[in-house]
């Protein structure tokens, strides 16, 4: 039995309790993350809504230089951390959520900000 | 109580401006000032104080004068009486540009009449002779229903006296897009706007000035203010009807009119609507002044200049004190026979001329 | 409803701190972070944020036009020249430890204001076309050149409308002249004040006879022109720092209520990231600590001591304009409002880049009072001189609040374009944002007094910190 994180539609993450044969158990304080023991470092997964997709380059290239220990890797449904040297993982969900969120903000109010600074520089 | 207006005798037919010289020749130093074809020179006294110039010949009548040197005057013949309308040894002249108005302030020291006379060339003639870097006050009624005549004898007086400031009043109703150029062209630094807003909710705001909608129009008003640069003094005067929502219209304040040059919190003066109206729109501050101190701080933290008008000294807290500088016009002020042993006398403006007896603070008094 | 892009951090008790660009700021949580990156802002959310002056309607409407002007006035504007810091001599009586690299010896020739460049100097000001001007003597040690110094204030006096002198000095020697030349209402003393005797000892003085030279020409200064004419400023060791309570006893004793703490600046760029980091995180550590220590000692004895550059943050992020500190604002322009003018007639952006030239690291001058200035390298070091739309202060919600210091940048860097958080500025002030917000969302009745003295209003109330839920 393993506890994965699920998209639920929008960016809101529940615990789901499913039963995966064969797979690994997960140790105290793991709950809250899918993650994969193997090759002596450890997978995060944290599920990412697709309307945060198009966000995410931007946002592992932000994380990548921020946590330059630990690996971020782009996958189907969201963001995989892997040799995360210690970070807890709602300290991992929160830095990547964090990170998309920041972009998505960035890229969608940009044009309000350059609209800004032209109606006040302007002449 | 000083006199705004003086009995004058005037051999003419319509109403005319003059300045009065009331030492010959109205020396600075040695240096004779040159005559202005408005100015009257004192020729002698007798009954009546006698000026005569190329302005005219007219008779004052019961004023000293020597206390009337350099007054403008806009002589009315057929009243037999002269409006001073620059005391030359005051810094509060107001011009009376109308006393029509398009909304009915509950507590309104002018009640507003009917009908206008234009006297916008008379205006423009008696600032022109007004003393050195003297600051005209602009009132009503409410002056931008004359919006077209007011802006343009700014752009005139300003044009010809680089020396002189303006100060405002105006309820805001009236400006729209079309003046920003003119708005503009007048130099920022000479004129203070005093606009009126009493709460942030308009409900509250429209029933205190008697008109439906005014709040929503000047809000969008003061927008258009600060688009034009011009120095705004924000002007809430103080009832029991809009005492609790200070704190809401302060954070409105440093959330949403941040360009203010000033918020100016104001006692009420018991005159006009304000006086009939005493007992039901006075907030006694002195009992009562955790609210306007908590939207003073909220205002002042973030930086905007907020000050108490015709607040008495003895009735702010200590702390607050240095924001309620003098300001009642000193021809409406009077202390109380309490006041004669106070030891901030010297700071403190006073009270209104017209303050009732019962002047509803519970704490008053000379402070030692 | 257009909400305004808003930045976001963690603050330790859980919260989030947002603030839009203008630098309106509230408190909120993960749940409304949620809900705004999602786009699902519910009907209190965007109530709150209309309340706040984070949204508009349309441009040009009234909550637009109020963004607009708060954001623009957050910009710091291009000022007249109107500060000089002016350097006579880089002789000294001291030997401080952490100065070394600036200072000549006393008896040192070829470090002073020749006849020609003081010439140069008074030709130079004579040209600035400000009004009002404000001189600071600096040095090495300006007294030793109290000559010049004379005439200096002499032309300014006459060439402004207003004229205002600070003598950095550290006061060792005062003679008849000297206080002479103090005495003038338009003439101020800034001097070092290390913390406790001891310390100051340690790190300026290094005799006990030169260090009771000190606080006796101090006690003597204070006690005769009045506390106003004298500051001083705390140069600490991050691994020595002084008795702090002490320091606050002694600075308060000499009427000084302003504490400006600075750390002793290692210069050189050989610093490994490692260490770099340590020392700031110290530094950090220990100016936290002095903040705790002062709201618990401004409560307990109800007179009000600030430190001045946490004040000066605190009003950045409380008002608007706040731009008179000049090593903290954004556009940081140089060459704008203030100039240094070396030794040798060489002019500078900020004191530091003329000690970044001195040690030969780089030649950061901007032109001399000979040739004026050097407009193109003025420009280059302008590029990077605003944080606005940095890749990294973007996202940061101290942004509206922060500034920039290439030249600081430079000095430890050897360039501009580090990422910002591996910064020791970035690093400085974040620290120096969390602080201050910490305090501003603290509800006990001590930091509220000290918050309202800094703040500069009679009393702090819940009302002055927006938060929402």
């Amino acid at each position: 039995m393993t506890t994965t994180l699920v998209n639920t539609g929008r960016l809101r993450w529940k615990i789901n309790e499913v039963a995966v044969e064969g797979a690994p158990r997960v140790g105290d304080g793991h709950r809250s993350a899918n993650r994969t023991e193997g090759c002596g470092s450890a997978a995060v997964t944290v599920e990412i809504a697709e309307a945060f997709h198009p966000y995410m380059d931007a946002a592992v290239l932000r994380l990548q230089s921020q946590h330059p220990y630990a690996s971020f890797d782009i996958a189907d449904h969201g963001i995989v951390v892997t040799d995360s040297a210690g970070i807890g993982d709602i300290e991992i969900r929160k830095a990547v959520l964090h990170a998309v969120y920041r972009e998505r903000i960035y890229a969608e109010t940009l044009s309000m900000r350059l609209a800004l600074v032209a109606a006040v520089t302007s002449k | 109580m000083i006199p705004l207006r003086i009995k004058v005798d005037a051999n003419a037919d319509e109403p005319f401006v003059v300045r009065l010289r009331s030492f010959e020749g109205s020396v600075a130093g040695d240096i004779p000032i040159a005559l202005d074809a408005r100015d009257v020179v004192l020729e002698r006294v007798s009954d009546a104080a006698e000026y005569r110039g190329e302005g005219g010949c007219i008779r004052v009548h019961g004023i000293d004068p020597s206390q009337i040197d350099g007054d403008v005057l806009l002589v009315n013949p057929h009243r037999g009486s002269a409006d001073r309308l620059v005391r030359a040894s005051s810094p509060h002249n107001t011009f009376l540009v109308t006393e029509r108005c398009d909304q009915l302030c509950v507590m309104c020291s002018q009640p507003p009449k009917a009908h206008h006379v234009d006297l916008f060339a008379h205006f423009e003639a008696a600032a022109l002779l007004a003393p050195e870097g003297a600051t005209i006050g602009i009132s009503g009624g409410e002056p931008t229903l004359y919006k077209e005549e007011l802006l343009n004898f700014l752009v005139q007086t300003m044009g010809k006296r680089t020396d002189l400031r303006f100060h405002i009043l105006t309820n805001g109703q009236h400006f729209d897009e079309l003046d920003m150029p003119m708005m503009r062209s007048l130099e920022r630094e000479r004129i203070v706007w005093g606009v009126p807003l009493y709460c942030r909710s308009p409900e509250v705001h429209d029933e205190i000035v008697g008109k439906q909608g005014a709040h929503a129009r000047l809000v969008e008003t003061l927008g258009f203010l600060c688009r034009a640069g011009a120095q705004i003094e924000l002007r809430t005067v103080l009832m029991k009807r809009n005492a609790p929502g200070l704190t809401a219209l302060a954070r409105f304040i440093t959330s949403t009119l941040p360009f203010i040059q000033t918020w100016a919190i104001m006692q009420l003066e018991s005159i006009g609507y304000a006086r009939q109206n005493w007992q039901r729109l006075f907030h006694d501050s002195s009992a009562e002044f955790d609210g306007v101190g908590r939207a003073l701080d909220l205002v002042r933290s973030r930086g905007i200049e907020a000050q108490l008008y015709n607040f008495p000294l003895c009735t702010v807290p200590a702390s607050y004190r240095h924001l309620a500088p003098p300001t009642i016009s000193d021809w409406k002020r009077a202390y109380l026979d309490e006041c004669r042993d106070c030891t901030i006398k010297d700071g403190c403006g006073g009270f209104f001329e017209w303050h009732p007896k019962k002047h509803g603070y519970a704490k008053l008094g000379a402070q030692s | 409803m257009n909400v305004w892009p808003l930045k976001f951090r963690e603050t330790p008790d859980g919260g989030i701190v947002f603030a839009d660009d203008a630098g309106g700021f509230f408190k909120s949580d993960e749940g409304f972070l949620r809900r705004y990156s999602n786009d699902s802002l519910n009907a209190s959310d965007l109530a709150f944020l209309r309340d706040g002056g984070h949204s508009f309607g349309k441009e040009f409407d009234l909550p637009w036009t109020s963004f607009a002007y708060r954001w623009s006035r957050r910009q710091s504007r291009p000022q007249q020249l109107s500060y000089v810091i002016l350097v006579p001599t880089l002789r000294c009586n001291l030997a401080c430890g952490y100065c070394q690299v600036s200072r000549a010896s006393e008896a040192a020739r070829g470090f002073d204001w020749t006849a020609d460049t003081l010439r140069d100097v008074l030709a130079y000001l004579g040209s600035l076309e400000t009004t009002d001007i404000k001189v600071e003597f600096q040095g090495g040690e300006p007294m030793l050149r109290i000559d010049i110094l004379e005439e200096v204030r002499t032309f300014c006096r006459s060439r402004f409308r207003e004229a205002q002198f600070v003598v950095c000095t550290n006061l060792q020697c005062l003679g008849s002249r000297e206080l002479a030349f103090l005495e003038a209402d338009d003439t101020f003393v800034s001097t070092s004040l290390d913390g406790d005797r001891a310390t100051h000892e340690r790190q300026r003085t290094h005799e006990s006879v030169r260090t009771n030279e000190f606080f006796d020409n101090l006690d003597h200064v204070v006690g005769r022109f009045g506390p106003g004419k004298v500051s001083a400023l705390p140069t600490i060791d991050v691994d020595n720092p002084p008795d702090f309570p002490a320091l606050l006893d002694n600075f308060e004793n000499y009427g000084i209520h302003s504490v400006y703490l600075r750390p002793v600046n290692h210069q050189g760029f050989a610093r490994k990231l490692k260490q770099g980091t340590n020392v700031l995180a110290r530094w950090n550590r220990i100016h936290a600590d002095f903040i705790d220590l002062l709201v618990d000692r401004n409560c307990r004895t109800g007179r009000f001591m600030e430190e001045y550059y946490f004040s000066q943050c605190l009003k950045r992020v409380l008002q608007l304009g706040t731009d008179n500190h000049v090593d903290i604002r954004n556009p940081n322009f140089f060459a704008s409002d203030y100039l240094v003018v070396d030794h040798d007639g060489r002019l500078y952006p900020t004191d530091e880049a003329r000690m970044q030239s001195r040690i030969g690291r780089i030649d950061l001058s901007i032109g001399s009072v000979t040739d004026g200035l050097d407009l193109a390298k003025v420009a280059l070091l302008n590029t990077s001189s605003l944080n606005n739309f940095d890749p990294d202060c973007i996202h940061c919600v101290y942004q509206p609040f922060c500034g920039t210091d290439v030249i600081d940048d430079v000095s430890r860097y050897g360039r501009v374009d580090v990422p910002r958080p591996d910064t020791w500025f970035c690093g400085r002030h974040t620290a120096v944002f969390d602080k201050v917000f910490e305090l501003i969302y603290r509800r006990d009745e001590a930091v509220r007094q000290s918050l309202a003295h800094w703040a500069g209003v009679s009393s702090w109330a819940e009302e002055m910190a927006p938060a929402h839920s």
